[in-house]
């Protein structure tokens, strides 16, 4: 049989910084070199779009401008994406996606902009720039998803996260989000090292960029297992891929973090 | 206090190009301006044509570089600040470089590229005739931040100089909206040719309108969001250029154009490859026709132009000649791409990416560069510089074949094995990160070559 993942893009214009896309390509790429049909369905400001066929949603980042449009148009699907992300479909939101997937977001002058609750998080406007490579330890949030699931990872599930942060907002989650990890290297939600993302059933937020997808592939292929597990109801296991060059880029980036000097504006 | 800051830091020129120390760039304005803070204005003051600045995120180089070339064609004694020393330190390091003791200048004219975000600090000093933005892309944001902010740097820098012409780019809509800033005259300049435009979609950096928010409309894209825009839902829309391109041909190694001017139109046949080129020699057009300079030498000029310093340079390796195109983010991957694939023939490319701060320390903006969009089949790739395997990994998910991809972190080992992959009398395309071009150099450009960088006063007949 051969099977199948649908992937909703949000605002793929409007929410794109720092190599966001590349995400999407990870995904892709490793859904085709399984043979798995991965079919994108882009969702832009204004489009009528009924998310009843969605697998997994992709958000992730955007400037300041226009995060007010995005709210406004990401509020009239709350519900539809609530229910997706309640009845286990995967959702992956990087930074400003991260940021409206959480309760609201406070700007510097103070306005607040509505997010869409599905983490029980909030963010507030920092006044400087958090910028610089991230390691992040997810030990505790992976050894949960194994348990929760009881099936075989193709991959053992890696313990670090690395990618690239650039924001200035900061993010407290409430009781009934847990942080995705904790900071190794880096600045993290609330730009004091310690908690890094979050996440909800499957739905996952974080601040890296870099892109995140390609240098972690296990976690790439963890959301394509739960996309296959929701669309299909029962785990499918994955064929193995060739990740040498991954995994070296991963190490590489590890290593690169902890020499590369941080800076924040 | 300003002799003694001429003084000392004309010592300092002196000794730091001697031993070779950081070849005094940037210390001797440092000193000069931390003895007198006013020195920069004293003596841009005593230039007879005043200061010219060219900002922007792409180009500024380039644009320079050819503006000085159409200047010395018209006889102009034209002052330039090095490339990579474009912060207000640089700027001094020139100026002092050309001042005499008693604080005048042998050069008509300063020709300054200016880095974005100390825009404010140099316009203040310097007080500019002409400021030119060439585009705003994203580039290094880890420095800036986000690209609003960066435009509302060069803006605020704009504001409050009655006296001074502001040129913008017609066709990036984040450029033009800097208007809204300016108080003095403004001129545009821009493509008008339907016939090109792109489908990639790739590093379509400002793609909302900057007022409402909205979606953006093009007529046709030229490159990444540069092309005809409007705003459908706040009615914004392009400014018609004063000064334009049209009829454009492109070849992987040249291109022909266009031009023109307030009165004439010039056909021009022009030795540089890309749109991105166009764009900068056109930008340079518009500021020497401002400036008073006749058709004949900007067209001179621009017939026999040169890229600016590892931004398009032939190297030779082994035997074997490599074209090395810098590039900084993914506007000018893009672009290095197209030319390299205009005629859509396989190729063998290097690709360095180092994570440097001169560099911009974020690489997440390979993903942004649209490798998908060219048929990469059969072309032979070698990653290298210190994020080797960032990039390695971006070609992978390109679909370049593992057999077609050579991963190797030294620099100078990774150029050896590009060139040992060219046929007999093939060219080789390298496209560097800014670090990674000047270490390519630092091995395989003579040093009589590296010299010629300097700040200089170029004087027509040398």
């Amino acid at each position: 049989m051969s099977y199948k993942i649908k992937l909703y893009h949000l605002y793929p214009d409007a929410m794109n910084l720092y190599g966001d896309l590349g995400n999407v390509i990870a995904l892709s790429k490793r859904c085709q070199w399984r043979n798995i049909e991965f079919e994108k369905v882009d969702v832009k400001i204004g489009d009528k779009i009924d998310f009843a066929d969605a697998d997994m949603i992709f958000m992730g980042g955007g400037q300041d401008r226009g995060q007010k449009i995005v709210s406004n148009d990401l509020l009239k699907r709350k519900n539809e994406i609530q229910n997706l992300v309640e009845s286990g479909a995967p959702a992956l939101t990087i930074c400003g996606g991260f940021q409206l997937f959480g309760k609201y977001f406070k700007t510097q002058k103070g306005d607040e902009i509505t997010g869409i609750e599905v983490f029980d998080a909030v963010t507030i406007a920092g006044d400087k720039r958090l910028i610089g490579n991230v390691v992040v330890d997810i030990s505790v949030a992976t050894s949960k998803w194994v348990q929760k699931f009881k099936y075989e990872m193709i991959e053992k599930p890696q313990t670090t996260l690395v990618g690239f942060e650039n924001h200035s907002g900061l993010t407290t989650l409430g009781p009934n989000c847990e942080p995705l990890g904790t900071v190794v290297k880096g600045y993290g939600n609330k730009g004091d090292g310690g908690y890094e993302g979050g996440w909800y059933k499957n739905a996952l937020g974080t601040y890296l960029h870099g892109s995140l997808l390609p240098k972690n592939p296990w976690l790439t292929d963890h959301l394509i297992e739960m996309a296959l597990m929701y669309r299909y109801g029962s785990p499918i296991p994955l064929d193995k891929l060739d990740d040498k060059l991954e995994i070296l880029a991963h190490k590489a980036a590890v290593e690169r973090a902890k020499t590369a000097k941080t800076l924040s504006l | 206090m300003k002799i003694l800051a001429i003084f000392i830091a004309k010592i300092i020129l002196f000794v730091t190009r001697i031993t070779h120390l950081g070849g005094g760039t940037t210390l001797p304005g440092l000193v000069a301006t931390k003895i007198d803070k006013n020195v920069i204005k004293k003596i841009s003051e005593r230039l007879k044509y005043g200061v010219v600045i060219i900002t922007g995120t792409n180009g500024k180089t380039t644009t320079a570089k050819i503006l000085t070339e159409i200047l010395t064609e018209e006889g102009f004694s034209v002052l330039t600040n090095p490339s990579g020393s474009n912060l207000a330190r640089g700027i001094a390091s020139s100026l002092v470089g050309a001042a005499t003791l008693s604080g005048s200048v042998e050069a008509d004219i300063a020709v300054f590229e200016v880095d974005e975000a100390t825009m404010s600090e140099v316009t203040t000093q310097l007080r500019p005739k002409i400021v030119l933005v060439t585009n705003l892309f994203r580039d290094q944001l880890d420095r800036y931040g986000e690209l609003d902010k960066t435009a509302a740097i060069i803006g605020k820098s704009l504001t409050g100089f009655s006296e001074m012409t502001t040129i913008l780019n017609a066709d990036d809509p984040l450029v033009s909206s800097l208007s809204d800033y300016v108080e003095g005259r403004i001129i545009y300049y821009g493509l008008e040719d339907t016939e090109i435009s792109t489908d990639s979609t790739a590093a379509m950096d400002s793609k909302d309108c900057m007022f409402c928010g909205h979606e953006l409309e093009y007529e046709s894209r030229y490159l990444g969001h540069l092309g005809r825009w409007k705003c459908p839902n706040c009615r914004r829309i392009r400014t018609k250029p004063h000064i334009w391109v049209s009829e454009i041909s492109l070849e992987p190694l040249k291109s022909s154009y266009s031009l023109k001017l307030r009165r004439e139109e010039l056909k021009i046949e022009m030795p540089l490859p890309g749109l991105y080129n166009i764009y900068n020699a056109l930008a340079a057009a518009t500021i020497a026709t401002l400036i008073g300079v006749g058709a004949p030498a900007i067209s001179h000029a621009l017939r026999s132009c040169e890229a600016a310093f590892g931004r398009m340079e032939l190297i030779e390796v082994s035997g074997k000649k490599i074209m090395m195109l810098l590039v900084k983010n993914p506007t000018g991957a893009n672009q290095a791409l197209a030319a390299i694939f205009s005629d859509n023939k396989a190729k063998k490319i290097g690709f360095y990416l180092n994570d440097n701060f001169a560099d911009g320390t974020d690489i997440s903006w390979i993903w942004d560069v649209d490798f998908e969009y060219f048929d990469l089949a059969k072309t032979k790739f070698v990653a290298s510089g210190n994020r080797a395997e960032d990039i390695a990994l971006r070609l992978k998910y390109a679909q370049v074949d593992k057999n077609y991809l050579h991963s190797e972190k030294d620099i100078m080992i990774a150029t050896e094995k590009l060139a040992e992959l060219l046929d007999e009398g093939e060219i080789g395309y390298l496209l560097p990160t800014y670090t990674a071009m000047v270490e390519v150099r630092s091995h395989f450009v003579s040093k009589d070559d590296q010299l010629c960088d300097m700040g200089k006063v170029t004087k027509h007949g040398i």
